[in-house]
């Protein structure tokens, strides 16, 4: 398992009473000095690496790694890093050793480095503080990139004001759902409470319930990327309001013209609060040639209102926006379908569409 | 598991996937030797020749590698007390600080694969590790021969401007079956994310096609669902799909239906039940007899007869029975599950007052 990585030399010898074992944080090695002539298979049969302050090491496994010879310094260098904070049990077999008949066991512990906190939840959205009760999802966003793997047990559900735990609010599942940058979680209310019909749904019902209050909670001792907790915990309040089980409607949504010549905002006005992730990924604008126009994207008033500056002037031509029919609301209904369709309700009915395009107006204006 | 055509008149004949191999295609052509260099190791699955597939969510690819595994010489049945603590050790680190991403079995060898991620400081580390006669060893991908494919991120649409960097599609489970490999995922924006099906041998000129997966709650809500869990099986020469969403549990339908171009909607044929994730589902021919196993994060092992589930007319109503008989089969909280050989299943038990994964052997006759 341990690579060699220089060529045979002669014969062995590492003297007990000078070899000296310590680490280098920069190169990610244990080093080992003290080391004279070398026959560097035997070191690699002699020498052995575990994590941890072990007393007994008999069948524990040996840390994977590297093992390199730098003149009379070897490096051993753990292939899935060296961790700060932690100890490393080195034994050297006597089969190495002049002079000695034991083998010799030194314990190397690599100092905790001072990690400053500086993540923090930035937003959770929905940010409105009226959520409907088959909410689908929320999105918790950090200040700094999260490390993977323990997100389900720094977030809590309560409902208020008497604090109690909802522990079955949401779907917690061995994959966690984060941006590529991994400052932004997606999680998911249980959709199997939400989706009409099926068991969770009629065992234990929404997980929201309308009137009700809520407070979401994510814990301050959530580890960052870095290892360091949160500068602080997080807390937003909401309460509940009925179902939402209608899609949202491009027809009904106010769209401003912007004139041509200027850098004027074009805004559109959903007249409801419309997921935040989808409200980043999901509308873009094109120009005649079709090619998407870049710009800057401000999500306001709720997530109610997408807004979009060009970064450059409005001309006076043909602007589409196209909205992918995966835009989805709080509840998942998206463009195209509700979350869950009634499949006896004529009004129901799936649209057949990918896409909706919408013609902006440049205005004209009336000198 | 062997093919039991001699019964194949009067018993119902099961295969799992990746035993059957395309005798007319070179699988391995086109594979290049060398390191993957894949950024992510999450979901694993053997198909035939010793052809391991890799969902990479990071990277956004699937890879197939030859291990150029030897068949086991020895009969003994892999049991391992704290495996979670022995990869941590090897990786050299605490055992919170890695997870089991999956397990899969090598049909040919029997030897045992584990994808193992290590979480520490700022770095994240992936691994693949294989348990055979010769103890728990990494499997290094410094020289491998393998070949890779990129996953879509997006369904196709009219205008090819959806790919946007905060969207994520997270591989939950992989399978390769009938000359492809099939993907199911998560996306962290919409909800309706499809499977994904990947000709193999990869192509680059080929496309992926996402299917759009629904389902039906007794004939009356339907909704766009994503399937989390599934594990494809052939019955009487044709390929089905035994699938977990989401949203709910149990559904069958069939292969011949995945197409791009068709709605898909799943049977429901059982519900495992409320604040319960399924984990990983085998199937297995014993005594003549197909059985499906569905490993439960909080619920009992659910066996079905693979008779009563394709017979299973789809739950129509909400029912005590919750649809296809079913036993409880108690074994603690299961993180995976693997078919091992004609008499044995491999399961990874989470002991959540030590916080440790256990590697048990588990014997047909005792399930």
């Amino acid at each position: 398992m341990v690579h060699i990585l220089v060529s045979l030399i002669s014969l062995i010898s590492i003297d007990r009473a000078t070899v000296e074992i310590t680490y280098s944080v920069d190169s990610k090695s244990i080093v080992i000095e003290g080391i004279s002539t070398v026959d560097f298979q035997k070191i690699e049969n002699g020498i052995a690496f575990y994590f941890g302050d072990l007393t007994e090491v008999s069948d524990h496994p040996q840390i994977i790694g590297g093992l390199e010879l730098k003149g009379h310094v070897l490096h051993f260098k753990p292939k899935y890093g060296l961790n700060p904070g932690s100890s490393y049990t080195v034994i050297v077999s006597h089969s190495l050793l002049m002079q000695s008949k034991r083998d010799f066991k030194s314990v190397i512990t690599i100092p905790d480095r001072v990690i400053q906190s500086k993540a923090y939840v930035q937003n959770v959205y929905p940010s409105a503080s009226e959520l409907p009760m088959n909410q689908l999802k929320l999105y918790i966003e950090f200040s700094a990139p999260m490390r993977m793997g323990n997100a389900y047990k720094h977030i809590r559900l309560y409902k208020m004001p008497e604090e109690k735990l909802e522990d079955e609010a949401f779907l917690t599942m061995p994959e966690e759902l984060w941006d590529p940058e991994r400052k932004r979680l997606t999680i998911f209310f249980d959709p199997g409470r939400i989706k009409r019909g099926v068991q969770p749904n009629l065992q234990l019902g929404l997980p929201l319930v309308q009137g009700n209050r809520y407070k979401l909670v994510v814990d301050k001792d959530w580890l960052d990327a870095n290892g360091a907790i949160l500068v602080e915990g997080f807390e937003k309040e909401f309460e509940v309001v009925g179902v939402d089980r209608q899609s949202p409607d491009p027809q009904t949504w106010d769209i401003t013209s912007p004139t041509p010549g200027t850098r004027e905002t074009l805004t559109i006005d959903f007249k409801e609060p419309i997921d935040f992730g989808l409200l980043n990924s999901a509308i873009v604008l094109i120009n005649e040639q079709e090619e998407v126009v870049s710009g800057e994207i401000a999500i306001t008033d709720s997530e109610q209102k997408w807004n979009f500056i060009p970064h450059k002037n409005w001309k006076m031509e043909e602007y589409n926006l196209v909205i992918n029919a995966w835009l989805e609301d709080l509840a998942g209904n998206n463009l195209k379908r509700k979350f869950d369709v009634d499949l006896n309700d004529p009004k129901d009915t799936p649209k057949n569409l990918t896409e909706v395009i919408i013609p902006i107006q440049i205005s004209v204006q009336n000198n | 598991m062997k093919l039991r055509t001699t019964l194949s008149l009067i018993v119902t004949l099961w295969v799992t996937t990746g035993l059957i191999a395309n005798d007319t295609k070179d699988l391995k052509a086109g594979f290049v030797v060398g390191n993957p260099e894949m950024n992510s190791i999450k979901a694993i699955a053997f198909g035939p020749e010793n052809i391991l597939f890799v969902g990479d969510n990071t990277g956004r690819s699937l890879y197939a590698i030859d291990v150029k595994d030897s068949r086991r010489t020895t009969t003994k049945a892999f049991n391992m007390a704290g495996l979670n603590e022995k990869l941590a050790a090897a990786m050299g680190a605490f055992k919170d600080d890695i997870t089991i991403q999956d397990m899969a079995v090598n049909p040919l060898s029997k030897n045992v694969f584990f994808a193992v991620s290590k979480e520490r400081g700022n770095e994240t580390h992936y691994a693949l590790f294989r348990l055979g006669d010769d103890g728990l060893r990494e499997f290094s991908l410094e020289e491998v021969s393998h070949s890779k494919m990129a996953i879509a991120n997006s369904p196709t649409t009219k205008h090819k401007i959806w790919n946007r960097p905060s969207r994520t599609y997270t591989v939950t489970d992989l399978h390769y079956a009938n000359g492809e490999v099939i993907v199911a995922g998560l996306s962290n924006e919409e909800f309706s994310s499809g499977l994904r099906r990947v000709p193999f041998p990869f192509n680059e000129k080929m496309v992926t096609t996402g299917i759009q997966v629904y389902h039906v709650t007794h004939g009356t809500n339907e909704t766009h669902a994503p399937i989390h869990r599934f594990l494809p099986v052939k019955l009487e020469n044709q390929w089905h799909v035994v699938a977990g969403y989401m949203c709910t549990p149990l559904v069958t339908f069939k292969m011949s239906e995945l197409n791009g171009n068709k709605k898909l909607v799943g049977k429901t044929v059982a519900e495992i039940g409320a604040g319960n994730t399924p984990t990983g589902i085998i199937s297995y021919n014993y005594q003549g007899n197909d059985y499906v196993l569905v490993g439960n994060n909080v619920h009992p092992l659910t066996k079905i007869s693979g008779k009563d589930l394709f017979n299973a007319k789809a739950i129509k109503a909400p029912s005590r029975d919750r649809g296809v008989k079913k036993e409880n089969v108690k074994m603690g909280s299961i993180s995976h599950i693997a078919d091992y050989d004609e008499e044995h299943i491999l399961l990874i038990i989470r002991d959540k007052n030590k916080g440790t994964y256990n590697l048990k052997t588990v014997a047909k006759s005792e399930i």
